[in-house]
């Protein structure tokens, strides 16, 4: 293996370039008309524009990417997280085309994808599953059959998807109509197939999973668990490792499921076991994902090991040698988003006018942006992970707060406010993070504009005053106008 | 005494910004509140700010494109307009009368005749006809970003006088997408 076609964008394209970098491989990004300034394509060794912006067209166009992969020599293919990172075909594709896919085999790929399978496989190793239905027909009539016996309220869910696209939670018999359409099309629309399978919901639930990794010749290593418990509309925003919920004989007996159940799979390269845990500590098999997770960083700040160049290894052959892994300290991540919490956490594509990244001593920033750059609204809205790492969980929050508090991001809105209401909040810190968390003590919760900021812009105003009336965005170096050092002094 | 016009959320807020023993001295009036914040506030390079208050620096970085800004300061992003830059006459008080509770509302009438995009996307459904009836609630527009669905709702009940864009459009934030005649 020499070359490594990303076929990604984004922050982890860039990640996934870094560890292809570290190991000596040359890299090629791929982009979008929507990425041509991204930052990705400047880090990689080389760029093959893909097509239009629309993601059929370029990042989830499979024969595109393979033509992209054999004009610029490349001989392997890292798939990221998201678009075709779990398609059975595009990963059979690539080694039809005899290139090298990192990531699991193609058939163990589909086996997992298919949720239903996956839940027979769990259950056949003594792994439990969330009761719920998950037959192959599952109509209208049936689910609405179904959901009568299951009772309310239950969660429907995309038999072949992940990441929350699909999902509705109904609360009574009379939504269950206007949800399975909604979740149909939302499915149709993210992974080409609208059937749905039906779970109980269960209260007070946390959101944990277990890092595996396997060389495909005997050797299973499960890296501890990642509690992913916090989450807006189905969708994970902040993980840490270690849950501060789970014991350490929890954490046996789900490293020992994660592990058999991999082991069940002829599991190879790096994956995730999900379980739900409730609050009496019953835990019950979600689903295997066999890609790297977007939330991954926090099991290599706590472990110790790069995933990616895992992955890369597993995939040219090698065994894992990486001996006995230890967890050590406490780690949390935080996805920054463009959404704006102001306005109901609505999508905020935009231009990126000024950026600065906090950095220092177990601090992590995996980032997609660039100033300059515009980010698109054909794609999903994370921009970045703040990433940190101490000793305790009490100084990783500590931490957190200090890096989320420096991460200027100006243009283009983002939920960075809301991520530090989080972690500052009470609740947070005592580690009470079920998946209610938000519902409970964020509801209703709307930014404030501190009086400081307000009179700042205004004596700034007089400071540096801009006139650039009638201009349209454009270099914030250029249009701030007039300045004078010192000139708030006496 | 420079007096400065901020548009915050939509609304003017009259700023008077004074200086003092070598200080920024800026009051305003929200919400019917006299406000004074007394701040140390020196320009750095361009776009950075060196902002102390009670003893504490941080950095303050603020970017500028034609009358937009937007300012960071201690994890808080502001987004504004500036209207004018002052040299009015000194001594000109702040009006109380310009705060955000104090203005009337932009013409609530408008938002319930014309439904806008609330952010740039692709229209995925538009499950409504010209001159159809419809009931306060009702979707007329779908439109998706970043993977996720919004959909515009008619505010009140009414007649679809125009819709302005078809499935598979690309729209752009803020545009009318759909009228409403109320009934």
């Amino acid at each position: 293996m020499h070359t490594v076609l990303v076929a990604n964008r984004g922050e982890i394209a860039v990640r996934v370039i870094r560890a292809c970098r570290e190991a000596g491989l040359r890299t090629v990004a791929v982009y979008s008309e929507a990425d041509a300034g991204a930052l990705h394509p400047r880090l990689a060794d080389a760029a093959v524009p893909l097509g239009p912006a629309d993601p059929r067209e370029s990042y989830l166009n499979s024969a595109r990417l393979i033509d992209a992969a054999r004009e610029s020599g490349a001989d392997a293919v890292h798939p990221g997280y998201g678009f075709l990172a779990e398609s059975a075909e595009f990963a059979a594709a690539v080694q039809e085309a005899g290139l090298v896919f990192i990531g699991p085999p193609p058939d163990v790929i589909a086996r997992l994808g298919d949720k239903r399978a996956a839940r027979r496989l769990a259950a056949a190793c003594g792994v439990p599953a969330v009761p719920g239905f998950d037959e192959s027909d599952a109509s209208d009539e049936r689910l609405l059959e179904a959901a009568g016996r299951l009772g309310f309220p239950l969660i429907i869910k995309a038999a072949e998807g992940g990441g929350g696209r699909g999902m509705r939670l109904v609360e009574t018999p009379d939504g269950m109509p206007q949800a399975i359409a909604a979740a149909r099309r939302e499915a149709q629309a993210a992974f080409g197939t609208g059937t749905l399978l039906l779970e109980r919901y269960l209260p007070e639930i946390r959101h944990i999973e277990v890092q595996v990794l396997a060389d495909g010749r005997g050797t299973i290593l499960a890296l501890g668990e990642r509690e992913c418990s916090l989450q807006r509309r189905y969708q994970k925003i902040l993980e840490e490792a270690p849950s501060p919920f789970v014991t350490p004989a929890l954490r046996e007996q789900l490293t020992a499921a994660a592990v058999r159940v991999a082991q069940a799979a002829g599991y190879v390269n790096a994956g995730t076991v999900e379980f739900l845990v409730d609050s009496e500590g019953r835990w019950y098999f979600l689903e295997v994902n066999t890609r790297l997770q977007v939330e991954h960083p926090v099991t290599e700040a706590v472990t110790g090991v790069d995933l990616v160049k895992a992955q890369i290894r597993i995939a040219a052959g090698e065994p894992l040698s990486l001996g006995a892994v230890g967890i050590s300290g406490h780690a949390i991540e935080c996805r920054v988003l463009a959404e704006d919490p102001a306005q109901g956490f609505s999508p905020t594509p935009g231009p990126v006018w000024m950026l600065d990244e906090p950095a220092g001593p177990g601090i992590r920033v995996d980032s997609g942006l660039r100033a300059g750059w515009r980010v698109p609204a054909a794609y999903d809205p994370l921009l970045s992970k703040v990433i940190v790492w101490d000793r305790t969980r009490r100084e990783a929050i500590d931490r957190m707060a200090e890096a989320l508090r420096r991460y200027v991001i100006l243009g283009c809105r983002t939920n960075l406010v809301f991520l530090q209401e989080i972690i500052s909040h009470a609740a947070f810190r005592r580690g009470d993070t079920a998946v209610g968390f938000l519902d409970r003590y964020f509801a209703g919760w709307h930014p404030a504009t501190p009086d400081l900021a307000l009179a700042a812009a205004a004596a700034a105003e007089v400071i540096g005053g801009s006139p650039g009336a009638g201009r349209g965005p454009a270099d914030p170096w250029e249009t701030v106008g007039p300045w004078r050092l010192g000139a708030g002094r006496a | 005494m420079p007096e400065i016009t901020l548009i915050v959320d939509g609304e003017p807020v009259r700023f008077l910004v004074d200086r003092q023993n070598g200080r920024w001295v800026v009051r305003w009036t929200a919400r019917g509140a006299r406000r004074e914040h007394r701040i140390g506030l020196v320009g750095l390079e361009p776009g950075v700010f060196l902002l102390e208050t009670q003893g504490r620096s941080r950095l303050m970085h603020r970017a500028a494109a034609g009358t937009r800004r937007a300012l960071h300061v201690d994890g808080h992003t502001l987004e504004y307009e500036v209207t004018r830059r002052a040299g009015s006459p000194p001594g000109s008080p702040p009006r109380g009368d310009r705060s955000p509770a104090a203005s009337p509302p932009a013409e609530p009438r408008a938002a319930e005749r014309e439904l806008r995009a609330p952010m740039p996307g692709v229209v995925t459904q538009v499950p409504v006809r010209e001159g159809e009836a419809v009931r306060a609630g009702q979707p007329l527009v779908i439109i998706e970003a970043m993977k996720m669905e919004h959909v515009v709702r008619a505010k009140r009940a009414g007649t679809v006088r125009a819709l302005r864009v078809r499935p598979g459009e690309q729209v752009e934030g803020g545009v009318v997408v759909a009228e409403i005649t109320p009934s």
